[in-house]
């Protein structure tokens, strides 16, 4: 199996395919309900990896014999020593996995895509509550992966989590595939406003402008984002941007617009996959744009 | 099937076998009652045949049979074998590596039982040939069922009446002490039968049986093979 029949997946005509291509990554962007019908289409193919979020382990072997383990089954030539040295495990090279928290598990599993002998990974959310050490070794992984000729396909539910991962990503929905746009043109600003309006059930509430984190499009709609909270907003993005922009708020990609202020930092996870943090207890993960990454530095100094 | 790939099975398994508490007292239980067979006669005369031969099947069943079951039960329950399954092959691969571990554990227990017991009967072809045998029927079970188990917990449904049945036969007559019932004349074909027989006269027809008993195993773990097989395509 080298590809996925969109039309399978969503149950619809489609002509469309999720492909396996050598050397390649592909993230898709989906709703729950896809990652499970693909997750149960592929698990029991033998031509598949699948790589979870969470993958099951030997709990009585050390995160050393297990590599061991694995690397002996696929035959492969890579050296335990300097994986572990990669993917710094040396201090838990002599713990038993039981022992081992869910960062290192997690870390264990994309070694484990890495090293297989098979060609096909299918990641489903491998991000899924990642710490920022495992996003980085993630991308490490993926380059490795690359390198070695590997096809991969990345699923998530989260369009923060896959912007994480490349700058282009794809949407699956009932339509089928379809690449997310991430570049856009910018206008001047012109209007003066201290709260915005939103709804909230049947009221319309309003909010002050310090008060917001960050503005999402989602599915054709506009969501105000404030503390863990979702509020639906009218217009658009763009028309949105246009009237907050001289308020310190930036459109730092197609489908965002950040608070400045609440920007803790900006994290590069590779060549021009940029993420701005949130300064919120969940860290959110803000896509950014590779055009814009030295234009919010700017305006993160002087603004 | 590919060499390499056992060993790794092997290997692991070998350190999974020896921290696994449940696995390595079963390796004690064989030793245990031939330390305590052997106190029972005062020491002097030589064990009768019966008694080796219990704890034969206590090792055959309690390591063997159960060591295997175990650990593919394991492997279903927690999925482990995921990411490691490209081909039916790499099953066979998974099933050799793990027999080796148990063999290895089984030969050691009844290596170390037979010494405290001071063994002292002869070991002639045909009942060397029976042990094999007898080993093949176990070890085949064991694997039949832990293929189609899918949790550690289940495993002792199958265990038990294969236990009693066949590891520990000859407590049979403690249970059933007329030798004409019909129980005692059916027990008679049990495998563990045949291979004290095999130390008598008569050893054409033990072997035979015994040869009986393992066919019918090996097409059970064949059963097993296939079935499982056809559930991991779909």
């Amino acid at each position: 199996m080298n590809e996925i029949r969109v039309s399978e997946v969503i149950g619809k005509e489609n002509e469309q395919t999720i492909a396996f291509e050598p050397g390649e990554s592909a993230v898709i962007q989906m709703p729950v309900g896809y990652i499970n019908r693909i997750t149960g289409m592929v698990k029991n193919s033998q031509s598949i990896f699948l790589l979870e979020s969470s993958m099951p382990s030997y709990n009585r072997l050390t995160v050393r014999e297990q590599l061991r383990f694995i690397a002996k089954w696929h035959g492969s030539e890579l050296k335990v020593e300097n994986i572990i040295r990669q993917y710094e495990l040396e201090p838990w090279q002599k713990t038993q996995l039981s022992k081992c928290t869910e960062e290192v598990i997690q870390r264990m599993g994309y070694i484990h895509a890495m090293i297989s002998s098979q060609k096909n990974i299918l990641a489903v959310d491998p991000l899924h509550s990642a710490t920022v050490n495992n996003i980085h070794l993630f991308h490490k992984a993926l380059q490795q992966m690359k390198r070695t000729g590997k096809a991969m396909v990345i699923i998530t539910q989260s369009t923060e989590e896959a912007f994480v991962l490349s700058p282009d990503i794809c949407k699956l929905n009932e339509q089928g595939l379809k690449p997310v746009a991430t570049d856009d043109t910018s206008e001047e600003p012109n209007v003066k406003l201290k709260r915005l309006k939103a709804k909230y059930q049947d009221k319309t509430i309003f909010i002050d402008l310090e008060d917001i984190e960050y503005i999402e499009s989602n599915e054709g709609k506009v969501l105000l984002n404030i503390s863990r909270e979702k509020f639906v907003m009218e217009g658009t993005l763009a028309q949105i941007d246009e009237d907050l922009r001289s308020y310190g708020f930036y459109r730092c990609h197609r489908s965002y617009i950040i608070n400045l202020e609440k920007v803790k930092e900006i994290i590069s996870w590779s060549k021009n996959t940029y993420s701005v943090v949130m300064d919120n207890p969940e860290k959110t993960k803000i896509p950014l744009s590779r055009t814009k990454y030295n234009e919010i530095q700017e305006l993160l100094l002087h603004h | 099937m590919n060499t390499g790939r056992i060993m790794a099975i092997f290997e692991k398994d070998l350190k999974e076998f020896t921290r696994n508490a449940m696995l390595f007292t079963t390796i004690l239980l064989p030793i245990i009652l031939a330390f305590m067979y052997s106190r029972m006669g005062g020491g002097e005369e030589a064990l009768p045949a019966m008694l080796v031969y219990l704890i034969v099947g206590v090792a055959f069943s309690a390591i063997l049979c159960s060591g295997i079951m175990t650990m593919m039960a394991e492997e279903n329950e927690k999925n482990t074998l995921r990411g490691l399954m490209q081909s039916p092959a790499s099953m066979l691969d998974i099933l050799a590596g793990k027999s080796l571990v148990v063999v290895l554990m089984t030969a050691v227990s009844l290596i170390i039982s037979f010494l405290i017991m001071d063994v002292a009967f002869e070991w002639s072809i045909a009942s060397i040939g029976g042990l094999i045998l007898l080993a093949l029927f176990f070890l085949n079970v064991g694997i039949a069922v832990g293929l189609t188990v899918d949790s550690v917990a289940t495993t002792s449904v199958y265990l038990l009446p294969i236990m009693f049945i066949f590891g520990f036969t000859p407590m049979i007559e403690t249970v059933v002490p007329d030798s004409d019932h019909f129980i005692r004349r059916l027990t008679d074909y049990l495998p563990l039968y045949q291979n004290i027989s095999l130390h008598g006269e008569e050893t054409a027809v033990p072997l035979l049986i015994l040869l009986a008993w393992t066919i019918v195993s090996f097409l059970y773990v064949m059963w097993a093979f296939r079935k499982r097989m056809s559930d991991e395509e779909k």
